[in-house]
């Protein structure tokens, strides 16, 4: 690099170790704030920088508008970026799981952060190809910033207040786009109640990310049969019932679309087919569920409701809803994937305007 | 959680992982093997 871009390099490291030392980071270094750059973030919002977007009653603690930014600016945003981390903030408020807890659970989970309408073209977030991967910032760094609130906020550090057993990626970043423009469906936030022209952010609690690799068939049924078999597999059985979003790529829902089913019909055929034999759960120790949790166990369990015999296979989506449906990626290959979520399992998504 | 309620010396109790496999009598011997600590933090003699 040219050093006439740096006055200092060596003052620009030396910032990034104090943040560093003082353990501010998620182990990557990030970009010294000031108050006037601080200042730049709050004016592209017209909240009050006092004003709560997340409490945690149980730890005391919430992070405000101005914690928001100095993590975002922390985190590499621009500041164009950041009305997404706001409605970010507040869909995972709405969303309900942070506020109980459940990042400091063992489970490890994280926010996935879905967002629609011309926002995304206005600051080059990437909804196509390599879409979960690498190399674009405002996916990058707008999902960092919601990681960086988590830990300076709220103080919820590995080893600490976060005792997830092994956690997952995404707590690094995990934000997409919807490819509304390869879609043959409305986006999701149109979905839901939005106007097509708005911009909206949809947080959900993930755990894991599988892919689906279905290229070998043109039949709406067999691809769905594909999908729904991976969200019923058992490892991801903690209660007696999973949530999932469904990632198309924009060849698989051509596929659907072509076949002249909906996002809707995607749902129902999950939600009748997703399904676990009782002998593949009780391979698994997975075939009874808990009096008082709900949570699955064999059926010796001394805390096991009885297991209903000869009945048919066990649906472990409680309703339709329980499924999201979602377009992103590429258009180059049928590659899909199932996003398991950690949330409420069923009901609308927390889908959140992002102010103009 | 003690700290962020501002008391870092506040005294507590773990239970060693994992519980959720254990069968009842396994229950009862983690909980006879704490009973010792417990009282002692409640100040029973």
């Amino acid at each position: 690099m040219d050093s006439s871009y740096v006055e200092d390099a060596a003052a620009v490291r030396r910032a990034m170790e104090y943040y560093a030392d003082r353990g501010w980071t998620d182990g990557l270094p990030v970009v010294p704030v000031t108050e006037s750059y601080l200042a730049e973030f709050l004016a592209r919002t017209n909240r009050d920088p006092g004003a709560v977007l997340l409490a945690m009653p149980q730890l005391n603690r919430a992070c405000t508008v101005r914690l928001a930014a100095i993590n975002a600016a922390l985190a590499g945003c621009r500041p164009e970026y950041f009305p997404v981390v706001v409605a970010a903030w507040e869909s995972l408020a709405a969303e309900g799981y942070p506020v109980k807890g459940i990042w400091q659970s063992t489970t490890g989970t994280a926010p996935f952060l879905v967002v629609n309408g011309p926002v995304r073209g206005r600051i080059g977030l990437n909804s196509g190809g390599n879409v979960f991967g690498s190399g674009f910032r405002a996916n990058a760094t707008i999902g960092r910033a919601i990681r960086l609130g988590v830990l300076n906020a709220f103080g919820l550090r590995p080893h600490e207040l976060d005792q997830a057993t092994q956690g997952t990626p995404a707590k690094y970043t995990f934000c997409i786009g919807e490819n509304e423009e390869q879609s043959p469906w409305p986006g999701l936030h149109a979905e839901f109640g939005l106007a097509a022209s708005d911009s909206a952010v949809t947080a959900i609690i993930i755990r894991s990310c599988v892919h689906i690799e279905a290229r070998h068939t043109r039949v709406p049924e067999q691809l769905a049969t594909d999908i729904a078999g991976t969200i019923a597999r058992t490892g991801a059985l903690i209660h007696e019932t999973i949530s999932a979003a469904v990632v198309l790529s924009p060849e698989h829902a051509r596929l659907f679309a072509a076949a002249g089913w909906s996002k809707d019909d995607i749902r129902r055929f999950m939600y009748d087919h997703a399904v676990a034999g009782r002998a593949e759960l009780a391979a698994a120790g997975k075939e009874a569920v808990s009096s008082r949790t709900r949570w699955r166990l064999p059926a010796d369990h001394p805390d096991a409701l009885p297991v209903a015999a000869g009945d048919g296979p066990v649906r472990v989506l409680s309703s339709p809803s329980a499924v999201l449906v979602v377009v992103a990626g590429a258009g180059n290959a049928g590659v899909s994937a199932v996003v398991e979520t950690f949330g409420p399992r069923g009901g609308p998504p927390p889908v959140t305007r992002i102010d103009p | 959680m003690a700290s962020a309620y501002g008391f870092p010396g506040f005294e507590y109790v773990s239970i060693p992982h994992p519980v959720a496999s254990l069968s009842e009598p396994q229950i009862h011997e983690r909980v006879r093997n704490l009973l010792p600590d417990l009282l002692r933090i409640l100040g029973v003699e």
